[in-house]
């Protein structure tokens, strides 16, 4: 242990050594606060030199001016311009599927002289195929609307929901009308034996002899039906 | 390859069967036959678990190298997508076969172009799109600042969109109308699913619940057992189907072609249907598993401004 002897001694025994050459404190920190005005600001002087620039914090330096806030316009909005697009999108396709609107007025609850359920329809199709029977429910509205009609093919009973705005249609006639207006919007209880109509092929084929000698021409051979058909093979 | 006495020594060597068993050893590899009873100098060839074939670079976790592989998997579209609103479901027929294509209505509503994300200051390329209108005055500061500077209306909806390259990024401010996409292409939706709330087994999972007789007692709907007991540790494995909250997450429909667009009255007409409840944002953007739809890209554009100019 060659240490010098100033060293052997620990701090806390320097510190009593020097306590009594030491000052008294004067100023000790009190539990009051005294309360001052507001604080000052000051403005950054325009005249700083550039040196002392970067002590300034980053807002206060020049050119980092506060930039206002503009709220630029909105473009044309096309949600403004078509409110509903779902019935744009059907206004557009009913134009395209039936543009001389006869189709859509044969189903337009506005027209006296509407298909009704009961009535007895004639479809044809493009490919010349013919569909006729009861309608027993329309459904739908637009170029959702659907028939539902009902006949009786080789003594068993048929069904067919047709799309009345398919491109597939060719053309849709009303053979015969219901004697009386049915109380009820769907004729489900035509299902039943003691309602069901029947075949309507003798109401169709009257109504075809009909138009022909309204026409002055023959019956055509496309309105035929299915049975029809199959005699002649 | 282990060092040969070849590499070793520049001088010529002695025919092999002069030299020292040690230097005639043979670099190992998988075929080696095994022999009986009779140790090899090598000891016993150590089967690694690890991929140590030479010239495999090990995967890693940066965002460079998650980017290299976002790129080399092509799973990034070319352009960005854009932000809709579903406005609900309808039939659309077909000219040629005359079937009746069920789709759903979406409409754009102001979709502008609010900033970019770069390789190099975000480690990806995106462009930020904002739809729709919302009252400056329920901005936040922050975003208010954002708008002003980009220089567009502030946006009730805003959503990355990643695209491949510094090609994709639509110039910002530019305007997204529907006839970004075109008729006959195929897009992806992706948007929030009906929420069901807390839905128990069979509505959330297709369990095929309990019998309703046969001496069974307040629990038709329920589901069975969790688990096994001792042999399957005791416990219920983490992600097992039980009851809970239903729907309402993001889910993506792919492959969904495009029927109608109209850049005027914002209508993107897309075949099928989307997740989501009439209302809901839906983003659309070209589908991944389709070719990209044959459009000019941004850079192209430029160029052949540049080329008029």
């Amino acid at each position: 242990m060659s240490q010098p002897v100033a060293s052997r001694f620990s701090t806390c025994c320097w510190r009593s050594f020097f306590a009594e050459a030491r000052p008294q404190r004067q100023f000790r920190r009190s539990m009051v606060t005294i309360q001052r005005g507001p604080v000052q600001k000051l403005e950054v002087p325009s005249d700083l030199p550039p040196q002392l620039l970067p002590q300034l914090p980053e807002r206060y330096r020049p050119g980092r001016n506060r930039r206002d806030i503009v709220i630029h316009p909105s473009p044309i909005s096309e949600a403004e311009t078509c409110k509903d697009p779902v019935a744009h999108v059907d206004k557009q396709q009913l134009s395209i599927l039936d543009p001389t609107g006869a189709r859509a007025r044969l189903f337009d609850k506005a027209n006296p002289d509407r298909a009704k359920v009961g009535d007895v329809l004639l479809t044809t199709f493009k490919t010349g195929e013919p569909v006729s029977g009861v309608i027993m429910s329309i459904k739908g509205t637009g170029p959702h609307t659907s028939v539902l009609l009902r006949n009786q093919l080789t003594t068993i009973g048929m069904e067919m929901s047709i799309k009345v705005h398919s491109p597939l249609v060719q053309s849709m006639e009303i053979a015969q009308r219901s004697p009386k207006r049915k109380r009820r919007a769907r004729l489900y209880y035509l299902r039943k034996p003691e309602h069901d109509m029947g075949s309507v092929q003798k109401v169709v084929d009257q109504y075809l002899r009909q138009r022909a000698m309204l026409t002055g021409g023959k019956p055509s051979k496309q309105a035929g039906s299915f049975r029809s058909r199959k005699g002649k093979k | 390859m282990p060092p040969t006495a070849c590499n070793l020594l520049a001088v010529p060597l002695p025919p092999p069967f002069l030299l020292p068993r040690s230097l005639l050893r043979k670099p190992l590899n998988g075929s080696q036959t095994r022999s009986f009873g009779i140790k090899s100098i090598e000891g016993h060839p150590k089967h690694s678990p690890y991929n140590v074939v030479p010239g495999i670079k090990p995967l890693l976790s940066s965002q460079a190298a998650a980017f290299e592989r976002r790129i080399k998997s092509d799973t990034l579209p070319l352009r960005t997508g854009a932000l809709a609103i579903k406005k609900g479901m309808t039939g659309i027929y077909d000219a040629e076969s005359g079937k009746r294509i069920p789709c759903t209505v979406l409409q754009l509503d102001r979709n502008e172009v609010v900033s970019h994300k770069t390789r190099k200051q975000h480690g990806y390329y995106a462009v930020c799109v904002g739809s729709g209108t919302v009252n400056p005055k329920n901005v936040t500061k922050p975003m208010l600042g954002h708008f002003s500077v980009q220089g567009v209306s502030p946006k009730r909806h805003l959503q990355e969109f990643r695209v491949r390259g510094r090609d994709g990024l639509l110039p910002v401010g530019e305007e997204i109308r529907a006839n970004w996409f075109l008729e006959g292409q195929f897009v992806d939706t992706r948007s929030n699913c009906k929420g069901k709330g807390f839905a128990g087994p069979m509505k959330r999972w297709g369990f095929h619940g309990q019998d309703r007789s046969h001496g069974q007692s307040l629990s038709h709907r329920s589901h069975g057992s969790l688990g096994q007991g001792q042999g399957g540790g005791s416990r219920v494995y983490p992600g097992k189907k039980m009851a809970g909250n239903m729907g309402g997450q993001r889910n993506t429909v792919q492959n969904l072609r495009v029927l109608q667009a109209d850049a005027e009255n914002g209508i993107v007409v897309v075949n099928g249907a989307v997740s989501g409840p009439k209302g809901c944002v839906v983003l659309i953007q070209d589908a991944l598993k389709k070719p990209w739809p044959q459009v000019e890209t941004a850079s192209k554009k430029a160029a052949d401004a540049k080329a008029e100019a």
